[in-house]
């Protein structure tokens, strides 16, 4: 991994998935983040300092699209991969709208996972 | 009045002394006081018609002497005269009384006429406002009567000539003709009462739904005179209840699909958070594993993970078994061809748009069957509207839907014929895959669902061609008596 020590911050309301997904980044050399709402990742002022975002689509409150649109919106250029456990067509739909960003079905591969990750770092 | 009238009859008999009889003249003179005036002075004028015929008449003349030879004379004509003014006055009473009845009745001829015309035209107004038009029917010769509102409902001008009733009758609707003719036939000859739904076609061509009703009118004697009934256009409650069922129909639709998806949505969801969660875990195990040296305190605590998340995978699938159980058919007793008339009933719209007939033999002996009414009642949606739409192409013989029931091994055994493209000679099976559709915007689910179904109450679905010659196929399928599997 060429991105060692970079620092990833994780938006996703499962509390296990917020936890095998820092652990596996860790195990992989990066520095990882956790938030259980895209409300609390805008809060914490972290945007303005990790190296790329990981968040769920189906979050409680602010969707994973909206938060990339907010993102976006504010002028941050931070790269993003967007995770889902749906494909039903509201969630398909929601993907649709966020334009070219990296998404991920789970459960997903850790290969798939750090592919998306270097492109997103590379973007 | 009764002096003026002998006065004048005094002078007219001087003046025509040679001509008329005076006699005759004072008689007329006391009738006609009689008859003008009453009783009192009729008698007054032949009191004094007798004084002055005795004064002028009777020798010698100019006095009041009656001679012993003239007496009798004097006499009759005084009888004469009194007896002429009493039965005059009689008369006259009579005939009083007589006009007096006569106008009381001419006026209250009038009053009912009113009346009459009243109720009449509220009858038109109510009729024309309600749709209800009214009839009488002779059945021998079918001389008939109709309201004008009926004249209207059968798209006829009240005011034109009347048709023929053949005429009429042959309007209604072909597919609906032959069965009420039958009916027809049936209510007169049985002296029963009509009921009948149909639909008709008025002579612009626009189709209409009526309701006729006809009750027999009898005689003293008990024999048939004629019917009187009333003929009801219930085309717009009609649509309005076909909008209502087909609205009915496709949102019923609509949420078993949308119910399915969110329910695979949602599994796939509960399933693969877990799922993903573990995959995630057993990544970074290996990866602390692999790492030189080796982080162990790391890689125990991923495992640790993998099963807590192995572990809730498991509950969730275990909540959804308990969900589906919540789910499973209810087990109740039911009565097959109730549930089969009910099913007709409701596919009556959806039929009477595909313009098929349906016939029933439904078994008074049969079995009660065990098992989930709704489920096998959209078994036998399925297979009532699937013999539907194989008809739907078929314009060369008669579309009929011909339902029956029987006993079969203690269990029931229903038959869906229809008589439209029939099945795959080489493939009869063939319908019951899923996703296997003849229809543009058929799914393919109905009969492998309804197969499952039928299976799962422990029965057999299964289609074979028309054993009666006839072209088309028929759904079979069976239920055990306890509707184990």
């Amino acid at each position: 991994m060429t991105n060692t020590y970079a620092t990833i911050a994780i938006v996703d309301d499962d509390d296990s998935i917020r936890h095998a997904l820092r652990q596996l980044l860790r195990a992989a050399d990066f520095d990882a983040l956790t938030f259980a709402t895209a409300e609390d990742f805008l809060r914490s002022g972290e945007c303005a300092h990790v190296d790329c975002l990981i968040a769920d689509i189906n979050l409680p409150g602010m969707s994973g699209v909206a938060l990339v649109q907010a993102i976006a919106a504010s002028g941050s250029a931070v790269p993003v991969v967007l995770i889902t456990a749906r494909d039903d067509p509201a969630t398909l739909d929601l993907i649709r709208r966020a334009g070219p960003v990296p998404h991920l079905h789970k459960p997903f591969s850790d290969d798939d996972l750090f592919d998306a990750i270097s492109r997103a770092l590379a973007a | 009045m009764a002096l003026a009238c002998v006065g004048v009859a005094l002078g007219v008999s001087l003046a025509l002394e040679r001509v008329a009889d005076a006699a005759t003249m004072f008689l007329a003179a006391v009738m006609a006081a009689t008859w003008f005036c009453g009783t009192g002075p009729g008698l007054t004028a032949a009191v004094v018609a007798t004084v002055v015929f005795e004064y002028f008449y009777i020798p010698p003349f100019h006095t009041l002497d009656v001679g012993l030879e003239n007496l009798p004379r004097v006499a009759v004509f005084a009888l004469t005269a009194l007896l002429m003014g009493t039965v005059s006055g009689v008369r006259r009473r009579a005939e009083r009384v007589l006009r007096q009845a006569r106008d009381e009745l001419d006026e209250k001829v009038r009053e009912r006429t009113v009346s009459l015309r009243r109720s009449e035209s509220l009858l038109a107004e109510s009729q024309r406002q309600s749709h209800i038009g009214s009839w009488a029917l002779n059945p021998v010769t079918l001389d008939y009567y109709r309201s004008d509102e009926a004249a209207r409902i059968f798209g006829y001008d009240p005011g034109a000539p009347k048709q023929p009733f053949d005429e009429v009758f042959a309007r209604i609707h072909p597919a609906d003709r032959p069965s009420i003719e039958q009916e027809f036939a049936t209510s007169i000859a049985a002296r029963r009462d009509m009921e009948y739904e149909y639909r008709y076609v008025r002579p612009d061509g626009s189709l209409r739904h009526l309701q006729t009703l006809g009750h027999p009118v009898r005689d003293e004697r008990g024999e048939l005179v004629e019917y009187v009934g009333t003929i009801l256009d219930i085309t717009e409650r009609r649509q309005a209840e076909e909008a209502l069922q087909k609205t009915q129909a496709e949102l019923a639709h609509v949420t078993r699909v949308m119910t399915m998806g969110e329910i695979a949505a949602s599994i796939a969801h509960e399933v693969n958070q877990p799922l993903a969660a573990v995959v995630m875990s057993g990544n970074a195990c290996r990866r602390w594993l692999l790492a030189d040296p080796p982080n162990i305190a790391e890689a125990r605590e991923a495992v640790q993970r993998i099963i807590s998340d192995g572990n809730r995978a498991s509950q969730v699938i275990g909540r959804i078994r308990a969900l589906l159980q919540k789910t499973a058919p209810q087990q109740a007793s039911l009565n097959v061809n109730e549930l089969i008339q009910e099913t007709l009933m409701l596919t009556r719209a959806e039929l009477a748009r595909h313009e098929v007939t349906v016939q029933t033999a439904l078994r008074a002996d049969l079995p009660r069957a065990v098992g989930d009414r709704i489920q096998l009642q959209q078994v036998l949606v399925n297979l009532i509207l699937n013999g539907a739409d194989a008809m739907s192409a078929i314009a060369d013989r008669p579309r009929v839907l011909t339902v029956r029931s029987q006993p079969r091994d203690g269990g029931v055994l229903v038959d869906v014929q229809d008589t439209g493209v029939g099945l795959s000679a080489a493939e009869p099976d063939r319908i019951f895959q899923a996703f296997f559709s003849t229809k543009p915007h058929g799914l393919g689910m109905g009969l492998s669902i309804s197969r499952s179904i039928v299976e799962a109450h422990g029965g057999r679905l299964w289609a074979t061609p028309n054993d009666d010659g006839r072209p088309g196929a028929t759904l079979h399928f069976t239920l055990s008596p306890r509707g184990d599997p």
